[in-house]
């Protein structure tokens, strides 16, 4: 079957198996940056936005994506790039396998939370797990990345 | 998950017509139906049929089947409506991305006994609507004994009214299936609970006129069924339903004593 996605800003039309998941979909058209963790819908290494919502690619059917829009990390790379430079100074990075669903949910997390607290940025990033590192070396450069955000959006 | 077929029929006739041949299955969330490894016919997608709404009525909320659980938990109206009910409750499932794919209906219609949602749908009193060949809505409570059956759920209703919800839960890991639920709320002056992840699905629980809180709490204690598997004991999840009961009372009571 056919789907027709504007992924990344850019309307694409796919041949599809019936049953075939978003993540493969994706990668199959180049957007290499999703990685499969778990394939079980729990570790969010494979976070895309939905319509803006960040979902798990690995379990949400491509047929579903039909006429929606498809974002990835390499539809944002401005902005990831932006954030990837605090996680390097934090030395959040070690195999960075979890990375871009990390960043994925860190941008949507900014959108949808325009003043998080501590507790917030736990709560909606408790569906990315890092097996390499501890989760406090991210929190600090999500802190530090919010800080300046603030200050910028102040200026 | 394996399908032959995938299917977004406009309306729900359609969806339940399809519905009606056993190697088809409803796609809702599809985050538990996508570790079936038995193979089927066709997938059928909900998404065109407008169930993802919220609607706000004079003396109900209803909550279509499609709202996912991120809906639930940041919905304004039904927070203010219950103390931050939804949100306590849900904000633990997995995590963001999961609870944006989560459905209220895949989660009903499944009756899962680790569900957090349905223990606080009970004590609030929520309906059921859904569709066999005609619209039916029956009290949740009585929906959960339904055997299960190829009909498909349409909303979920509440009273538009004001119910505070204490949710508490016991977790091995913070995102991970609950050990045990207890959400609790004063109605007329008169403790109900829900008791959930028993393991068993939830079981709802009323304070009898004359009957003092410390008397309830112990009658939900030995009156509701808890087992053992490798979460917890069912020693430990009595144990646990009276401690959490008696804090969900206290809070409810703004920290007064337990009577």
């Amino acid at each position: 079957m056919t789907v027709s996605l504007i992924l990344n800003g850019e309307k694409i039309s796919a041949e599809i198996e019936p049953d075939q998941m978003l993540l493969n979909l994706l990668r199959s058209l180049g957007c290499k940056s999703i990685k499969c963790g778990c394939d079980t819908a729990n570790c969010g290494a494979c976070t895309v936005w939905v319509e803006g919502k960040p979902i798990l690619s690995c379990s949400y059917p491509a047929a579903r994506a039909d006429g929606l829009e498809i974002t990835t990390l390499e539809g944002v790379q401005e902005e990831a790039a932006s954030f990837a430079g605090f996680m390097a100074d934090q030395g959040a990075d070690q195999c960075g396998y979890c990375n871009p669903g990390f960043v994925m949910n860190v941008l949507a997390m900014r959108r949808e939370l325009p003043n998080p607290t501590e507790d917030d940025v736990k709560i909606y990033l408790a569906g990315n797990l890092c097996r390499c590192g501890g989760f406090v070396s991210q929190h600090r450069a999500i802190h530090a990345w919010l800080t300046q955000n603030a200050e910028e959006d102040q200026k | 998950m394996y399908y032959s077929h995938y299917a977004a029929p406009a309306s729900v006739e359609e969806a339940w017509a399809l519905n009606q041949k056993r190697s088809n299955h409803i796609l809702a969330g599809g985050l538990w139906l996508r570790f079936m490894k038995q193979p089927f016919d066709t997938a059928i997608d909900l998404k065109n049929l407008g169930l993802d709404r919220i609607d706000i009525f004079s003396d109900s909320i209803r909550i279509g089947s499609s709202v996912t659980l991120h809906q639930l938990e940041t919905d304004a109206t039904l927070n203010t409506m219950t103390g931050n009910a939804f949100r306590t409750s849900l904000q633990n499932i997995v995590g963001v991305q999961f609870r944006n794919a989560a459905t209220v209906g895949g989660t009903i219609f499944s009756r899962f006994g680790f569900s957090d949602l349905i223990p606080l749908l009970l004590v609030l009193d929520a309906s059921v609507t859904f569709y066999g060949g005609d619209h039916r809505t029956v009290p949740l409570r009585e929906f959960l004994d339904f055997p299960f059956s190829r009909d498909l759920i349409i909303s979920v209703e509440v009273p538009n009214q004001n119910r505070k919800v204490v949710c508490r839960s016991q977790r091995l890991s913070s995102t991970g299936f609950p050990v045990l639920v207890c959400d609790t709320a004063i109605v007329d002056g008169r403790v109900i609970t829900a008791i959930g992840a028993r393991p068993a699905r939830a079981r709802l629980m009323e304070q009898q006129l004359e009957e003092t809180p410390s008397h309830f709490i112990a009658r939900v204690q030995s009156d509701v069924r808890y087992e053992s598997n490798l979460m917890g004991s069912d020693a430990y999840r009595r144990y646990l339903s009276g401690i959490f009961l008696k804090r969900n009372i206290s809070e409810l009571n703004e920290g007064g004593m337990i009577l």
